[in-house]
């Protein structure tokens, strides 16, 4: 009689312990939502880079940049790239991605009239923004 | 010999023409600006003046041809396509002169930018130590080959600089035809010496050149 009560008793507690755990089931308590996260930068591959690596990174992307000047710049899957600097204007030119350096020269402007020769930096991240020599580059959002 | 343009560089296909080298010429005349009158002078000094090639044994898509160009790089701008082993100059008007040319083997490839410093007909040839090293009877040249028509270097060379320095890097003629269209080089950019007279009267100092990485 007494392990029949026990077995009972069992039964009871386990029916509780089940209802507890099923209760964020019940129809009539709202589902905690969750507030949505504020957008997290992802961040940057490091290096070293090889060319393709360089090229998938800038290639149809517009960056700030900062370091020679600054102002905004895009970096076209073929090759050529546009530039707006702070306080002067707009501009073209050229880049080309090499195994662990960017290339780049820019085309001559009514600011820059003679244009920049074939440069060629060093390209290495530190996960938020890309480095070429003295030029920093920061994906734009 | 005949010339053909059948392809444009963005690899669409361009009607097909078949163009003399007068026609191939004055197309290609009509298309840039003048050449300047220095490269007449350079013509005319040649020391050692070369016959008309014949590119009979010269893949097609090696030899010279006038093509169409899609592309936004400027006029003036020397493109080397890596993987399809062309040289391309860019002209006016949506054209290309293009080239075929030898790239480097592998492990001797680079790619990047460079401006053309210098131009040099019939260059000196000094093999670098390393190239030494890897070939000792270059030895005997490491003061410096004549330039002529036995010195690798070929008929013409344009010298590759960047960020104001010279990389060793030359775009120029060869003594080895054969290799056109091949991975064969050190790393300098190789062409029938009969196309790389006809880029070098062309492509001014200060021309860009663009050296386009593989599998990019």
């Amino acid at each position: 009689m007494i392990s029949f009560m026990r077995a009972w008793a069992a039964v009871a507690v386990l029916a509780v312990v089940v209802a507890g755990c099923s209760s964020s089931s019940n129809p009539d308590i709202e589902p905690a939502i969750e507030a949505p996260a504020a957008p997290i930068a992802e961040p940057l591959a490091t290096g070293p880079f090889t060319a393709a690596q360089i090229a998938k990174a800038l290639g149809e992307k517009t960056f700030a940049y900062s370091g020679t000047g600054s102002g905004t710049v895009t970096f076209y899957a073929d090759g050529t790239m546009s530039y707006e600097e702070a306080g002067k204007g707009s501009g073209t030119g050229i880049w080309q991605a090499s195994d662990g350096s960017l290339c780049q020269a820019r085309n001559p402007t009514s600011f820059l009239p003679k244009g920049t020769p074939s440069s060629c930096q060093p390209f290495s991240s530190d996960g938020m923004r890309y480095t070429a020599g003295s030029m920093q580059l920061q994906p734009s959002s | 010999m005949g010339y053909q343009s059948r392809m444009s560089l963005d690899g669409s296909p361009a009607a097909s023409r078949k163009l003399s080298r007068r026609g191939f010429v004055a197309g290609a005349l009509a298309c840039v600006a003048p050449v300047p009158a220095f490269a007449v002078a350079y013509e005319g000094d040649d020391p050692f003046p070369l016959p008309p090639y014949n590119y009979r044994n010269v893949p097609e898509s090696f030899r010279p041809a006038l093509v169409e160009y899609k592309g936004r790089q400027w006029p003036g701008t020397i493109i080397v396509d890596t993987s399809a082993r062309q040289l391309s100059l860019i002209l006016d008007g949506g054209m290309a002169m293009r080239f075929g040319c030898a790239v480097g083997k592998d492990g001797f490839r680079w790619a990047g930018l460079a401006d053309v410093g210098r131009k040099v007909m019939w260059p000196k040839w000094t093999p670098p130590k390393e190239m030494i090293a890897r070939s000792p009877e270059k030895a005997k040249w490491a003061n410096g080959m004549p330039g002529g028509p036995d010195n690798p270097l070929g008929a013409r060379a344009l010298y590759l600089f960047q960020n104001g320095q010279d990389t060793l890097f030359r775009i120029h003629g060869t003594t080895e035809p054969q290799s056109i269209g091949k991975r064969a080089s050190s790393g300098c950019i190789r062409m029938i010496n009969q196309d790389v007279v006809e880029l070098f009267r062309r492509a001014p100092i200060g021309a860009r050149v663009v050296v386009m990485a593989e599998g990019v």
